[in-house]
């Protein structure tokens, strides 16, 4: 009876599996005109996963559709009670059907893709098993799903959002959706080799199939299949939203816990690692090249430096450093990696060049430690002259050549009344001589009024702990250097200006000499319209006196349509001779597009690269 | 319109504005509260109404407009709630226009969120740089956003007539326009998500002026037909769609509209009379072998193949030598067409050597020598040599390495490196592109880890000798490498395992290309420099190119529509005899398109490529 039933349905939708036969004949039929046309080394056998995963999820959801939702919704199966069959025979029935048309369909085209193949290109028994086992266990798990969710009735598109929410959920934790159960069936080495196929998948691919089709099976026989006949009843709108938004709070949820799920702290697993822990904080480096005398030379001075950062601040534990050995670096240039919040922070430095003078390196990695202590609060522009300035302040650098800096700074017009624009100063000035402007600001209020204010300074903005609270941030935000001065330093910003002037005057006149050789500094950009769409950006430099056999630097970058403080790496660079002060860039830009320019160069006397004639620009 | 209609819409709309309310809340608990929102920096002001989250918003825009309008007129239907409304003293017209405008208010609500969202996250969050609120892009976005909805909101209740297959249209249109752009690819203008695509210019949201029209002219024309359906002949309509006693009708006719479909596009695509057609006869196929190669080629090439045929096992001897290897498969060689332009492509046990490209056996040679490195790469690593930029640095580099080496004159490696160094020079290419898991391609060219490769390799092999590639290979291969890696931690993993540093290669490959920098400087200054200029004349794009005729060099500019077209979609122009190279706007249709221009050597067809630009056009 059960197969009288089966051919009965066989017979009454034979019509519909013409037409399906027909669009896959149109889709296959496509695909290999292509291939014949467009000749290329792509193997001609994969077609059939494309063709699989257009074809088959319409195929299973009209099968589906026919099989089982109408008579569901329409109560057409109440009819089945009145036959010699068991309701279980009658539903199995019809299951086996469905997957057995599916696979006919998948096997008309596995048949044809394996002779259209075999024209150009050997295809061994081997390949042929290898694709039939791919494809036939991809081709199962959909028409199974297809079933299932035919089944479910108004609870299918559910199932479908939420098999989307749950690859999202898999690639957002850091899986590989193409790895994943079918997808790897079907790409990883699909048609090309049989070295690579991935039981794992092609098993837990079957299991699933296994699965869908059970819970199907279960559904359609529950309580003599009036839990299918519910389902299959159509969704209220309210229903609908309902689930919808179920579904999304469950994504959103699932998201946040795997964004806060708690991970293996980051460590070195290479070899030539040396720790330290400190009161206050730990250090890690690892260097291949380093010897273990100079690497504990090396620890001992950060954690030197940092144990009197956290004391001075009154931090309780900083965020573990760890200082990664990368000899093909050009000594004084740092980069920080990303690591997970709580992990700490990660800078790979030339450590055989630094190891000899680390200041600049120490400097760098206690000022990337506040920013993580400080949630990135350091960051924020009112507070970015202290974060540049307090650890390089407490490290004692060479004074004569901070002050030098400073001068130069003043000299350019940048002073106390810029601290509250302090991303136009670094971007105007470069950051050496940023860094220089601010430690004189601090020193400054250090011989004002005393070592102690400077650290109270950097204790309640740098050191306090940060409150992960909506308000605190706003409110430090608004927080300008004014008041914060008035309350930690007894000074407001008129009398550090008036200070400060005094002290650059006292520092001028030391270092006269030296200051005289720097060489003033100018330079113009022109923008030049060749076109209605083409801008092309000309240069002109002045230099007094120009330094013999120097090179000059431009630099640029198209920026977005909003301003934000500029990515120093992110800079293309251009470098020129000194003796070609004109010239044109050879590149074209866009009209009405953002950009940066800037010119850079050595100057011995500061010892480091100066930036000047920086601007922002909207094309004309 | 009916006020209490209206009214009585919204109510029946509550669920779905909760869930829009939902959406938003999420948002704001992200955005504003789980994060600083004055850190927030200017690429996260604008969100969802910007790149950043645009096309993802505006598919979801697209998909929540189109449910909620196919299902507008559908489910009073359905619910058999229509003839009641019949019975009220309101006309058809009114129940319509209450409908639309309920709908559109609810759908409005989330670019308001959207644009709510924007001004609190640009108030929190300026600085010198930023200092106000950038009022004037927060609602071209919004605008836009509301345009983008009523186009779908209006399309999806004129497919809602087709009732249950209103979705079925939908993928219908949707397959239909994709298989359009191919052949019109100006039909992009009728393509919503146009709408909301972020294009800025002079500091402003560069309206997409065209596209606007277009849609807004067809939305009219579509909410005219529903109106007429709706009061007039859309019952029969639904009467066929939702009739369960006539399911199989609903299909026939929802099938036939989808084979009319694609025997309409078929006939667009294959049919096109008005061409002229050629068609040669075929060309039979022969087949070669050696101890390691079979070779299928076209009898027309059959002298060529021979030849390469002849010195195939010196190839695979060369090859082995040089690397260490040992392997005896025989290995499957196609005389085809290969990817991209380039000579040969290996894949798996297989091999294609165009055969087409060059008469010299020398080249052909090195060809199949570079490919065959590749083979038995693949094979050492078991697969796993793929996946990020730095995988193709070290196959590429690797076969490069042994072709210059082995089959190739010193010549090739000269201009190979030079151009390298001028990259590294130009700061065209860092090190972090290299090994990130980014795609240089996007930025300059896919071609890179040739060169590039090729010094990686000369780095490691100087290292620590010839073996090593192998060694590392065989190391991502081995049976207990960890498969739960990132690809550049499992690179990491496989060169220490093989006892090598990776970040000391890295260092040794930056050193070696600093001292070519400085060394080299001479020549690197000879190499010309390229100026353009881009205008518009009559539907054709000129990019003029200065010089255009350098010494030992040509030059070729390519086109690409936006910045992740694939490179076998890029068209290639070669300046010869020309200063200018020029392409029709059709076939960039956008409302901006992205050039560059290099230079090829004459000797050795090695390209350096400046980096892509984009053009704004109107």
């Amino acid at each position: 009876m059960m197969l009288h039933l089966m051919k009965k349905d066989l017979r009454e939708h034979a019509g519909s599996w013409l037409i399906l036969l027909l669009l896959q004949s149109a889709l296959l039929g496509a695909h290999s005109y292509q291939a014949t046309q467009f000749a290329d080394d792509h193997s001609r056998l994969l077609i059939l996963p494309r063709v699989e995963l257009l074809f088959l999820p319409i195929l299973s959801h009209l099968l589906g559709h026919q099989l089982f939702t109408v008579e569901l919704r329409t109560r057409t199966i109440l009819f089945l009670e009145g036959l010699p069959v068991s309701r279980a025979q009658a539903y199995v029935g019809k299951l086996l059907l469905g997957l057995l048309v599916g696979v006919g369909f998948m096997a008309t085209a596995y048949g044809w893709l394996i002779y259209f193949t075999h024209l150009v290109q050997p295809v061994d028994l081997r390949l042929a098993l290898d694709v039939a086992a791919r494809a036939g266990a991809v081709a199962l798990l959909i028409l199974s799903v297809g079933l299932l969710a035919a089944v479910l009735g108004r609870f299918r598109i559910p199932l479908y959002l939420a098999l989307l929410v749950a690859a999202g959920l898999y690639a957002n934790g850091g899986g590989e959706p193409t790895e994943l159960g079918p997808f790897a069936l079907l790409i990883r080495g699909f048609g090309t080799t049989t070295d690579q196929l991935p039981l794992t998948s092609l098993f837990g691919t079957l299991a699933a199939a296994m699965v869908a089709t059970i819970v199907s099976g279960i559904i359609l026989t529950m309580r003599e299949g009036s839990v299918a006949i519910l389902l299959g009843e159509r969704m209220r709108h309210s229903e609908k939203v309902g689930v919808a938004a179920v579904l999304l709070s469950i994504a959103a949820m699932a998201a946040l816990l795997a964004e806060h799920r708690p991970k293996e702290p980051f460590r070195f697993k290479e070899d030539g690692v040396v720790s330290r822990r400190g009161l206050h904080s730990s250090v890690s480096i690892q260097s291949r090249t380093l010897s273990s005398t100079t690497s504990r030379q090396l620890l001992e001075r950060s954690t030197g430096l940092l144990e009197l950062l956290a004391e001075r601040l009154d931090i309780d534990q900083l965020p573990p450093l760890f200082l990664a050995g990368d000899p093909g670096r050009d000594p004084g240039t740092f980069e920080r990696a990303t690591l997970n919040k709580k992990d700490g922070v990660l800078i790979r430095a030339a450590l055989d060049a630094e190891h000899r003078a680390p200041a600049d390196l120490l400097v760098f990695a206690a000022t990337e430690l506040l920013d993580r202590h400080t949630r990135g609060r350091a960051r924020l522009e009112a507070l970015g002259w202290l974060r540049e300035a307090y650890p390089f302040w407490l490290a004692e650098p060479d004074a004569t050549l901070a002050w030098r800096r400073a001068i130069y700074a003043a000299d350019r017009g940048f002073g106390p009344k810029d601290l509250d624009r302090w991303h136009q100063v670094e971007e105007s000035l470069g950051r050496p001589i940023a860094r220089g402007l601010a430690w004189s600001l601090l020193q400054t209020i250090a011989e004002r009024s005393g070592p102690a204010a400077v650290d109270r300074l950097a204790k309640v903005t740098l050191g306090a702990p940060v409150s992960p609270w909506l308000w605190r941030s706003l409110a430090m935000n608004r927080a300008g250097n004014d008041g914060l001065l008035v309350r930690e330093a007894q000074l407001n910003l008129d009398q550090l200006e008036l200070a400060w002037q005094e002290a650059i005057q006292r520092e001028r006149s030391a270092q006269q000499a030296i200051l005289a050789t720097i060489p003033k500094l100018d330079g113009e950009v022109r923008v030049e319209a060749p076109t209605s769409l083409s801008r092309r950006i000309h240069y002109q430099l002045a230099l007094e006196p120009a330094p013999p056999e120097a090179r000059f630097f431009l630099l640029w970058k198209p920026l977005y349509v909003l301003n934000d403080p500029l990515d120093e790496a992110s800079l293309e660079r251009s470098s020129f001779e000194v003796a070609a002060t004109k010239g044109t860039l050879s590149r074209s830009f866009s009209a009405g597009s953002n950009l940066f320019v800037a010119f850079a160069m050595v100057v011995p006397a500061l010892g480091c690269e100066v930036r000047f004639g920086a601007q922002r620009w909207v094309l004309p | 319109m009916s006020w209490v209609l209206l009214k009585k819409e919204l109510r029946v709309q509550r669920p779905f504005v909760l869930l829009l309310a939902l959406l938003i809340g999420f948002g704001v608990v992200d955005g504003l509260v789980l994060a600083y929102p004055d850190e927030l920096t200017a690429w996260a002001i604008l969100g969802d109404l910007d790149e950043a989250g645009s096309e993802a918003a505006s598919m979801v825009t697209f998909f929540v407009a189109f449910a909620m309008g196919s299902g507008l007129l559908w489910r009073e239907r359905e619910e058999r709630t229509l003839e009641f409304l019949d019975g009220l003293p309101v006309s058809r017209g009114q129940i319509f226009a209450s409908k639309l405008v309920a709908a559109m208010v609810v759908l409005a609500v989330m670019p308001l969120g959207d644009g709510l969202m924007a001004v609190a996250r640009a108030a929190s969050s300026t600085h010198s740089l930023r200092p106000t609120i950038p009022w004037g892009l927060i609602a071209s976005g919004m605008a836009l956003r509301l345009a983008m909805i009523w186009v779908v909101l209006c399309l999806a209740v004129a497919l809602s007539f087709l009732g249950r297959f209103a979705w079925i249209g939908l993928s219908t249109c949707f397959f239909s326009f994709n298989l359009l752009l191919r052949f019109e690819p100006a039909a992009t203008l009728f393509d919503p998500l146009q709408l909301t695509a972020p294009k800025f210019r002079y500091g402003r949201w560069d309206w997409p002026t065209s596209a606007l029209a277009w849609q807004l002219s067809l939305s009219l024309a579509l909410v005219v037909l529903s109106a007429f359906l709706f009061a007039r002949a859309g019952d029969r309509l639904w009467r066929h769609s939702h009739n369960p006693a006539s399911p199989r009708a609903s299909f026939w006719l929802a099938t036939a509209s989808v084979l009319i479909g694609i025997a309409a596009m078929a006939y667009v695509g294959f049919g096109d009379s008005k061409r002229p057609t050629v068609s040669y006869a075929e060309v039979p196929t022969q087949v070669g072998e050696t101890l390691h190669y079979q070779m299928k080629y076209p009898s027309t090439l059959g002298g060529r193949a021979e030849r390469v045929l002849a010195g195939a096992e010196g190839v695979h001897r060369q090859v082995m030598s040089t690397l260490a290897f040992t392997d005896s498969t025989t290995i499957t060689v196609n005389a085809g067409r290969s990817r991209g332009g380039t000579a040969g492509t290996a894949m798996g046990n297989t091999i294609i050597v165009d055969l087409s490209t060059s008469t010299r056996t020398e080249t052909l040679l090195a060809v199949l020598g570079h490919e065959t490195v590749h083979v038995y790469a693949e094979r050492l690593a078991k697969g796993r040599n793929r996946g990020n930029t730095f995988a193709g640095l070290f196959n590429e580099g690797l076969a490069t390495w042994v072709e210059f080496e082995r089959f190739r004159g010193p010549i090739h490696r000269a201009q190979s490196r030079l151009f390298s160094a001028a990259m590294w020079d130009r700061r065209d290419v860092v090190l972090s592109d290299l090994l990130g898991v980014g795609d240089i391609g996007v930025k300059v060219d896919h071609g890179v880890i040739y060169p590039l490769g090729e010094l990686f390799i000369d780095a490691l092999i100087r290292r620590h000798g010839r073996s090593a590639p192998g060694k590392i290979l065989a190391a991502l291969g081995r049976d207990d490498a960890p498969t739960d890696l990132e690809p550049m931690e499992a690179w990491r993993e496989a060169f220490h395992h093989a006892g090598f540093d990776l970040d000391g290669v890295a260092a040794e490959f930056t050193r070696d290309l600093e001292g070519r920098r400085r060394n080299e400087r001479k020549a690197l200054q000879s190499l010309p420099r390229l100026f353009t200029e881009v205008s518009e004349r009559d539907g054709t794009y000129l990019v003029a190119v200065v010089p255009s005729e350098p010494q030992d060099y040509w030059v070729q500019c390519r086109f690409r529509a936006t910045s992740d077209t694939p490179p076998s979609e890029y068209t290639t122009v070669d300046l010869l005899n020309a200063d200018t190279c020029t392409i029709r706007w059709t076939r960039l249709p956008g409302r901006s398109f992205w050039y560059q221009v290099g230079i090829v050597d004459l000797r050795t067809r090695q390209a350096l490529w400046d980096p892509w630009v984009e053009v704004n056009v109107d």
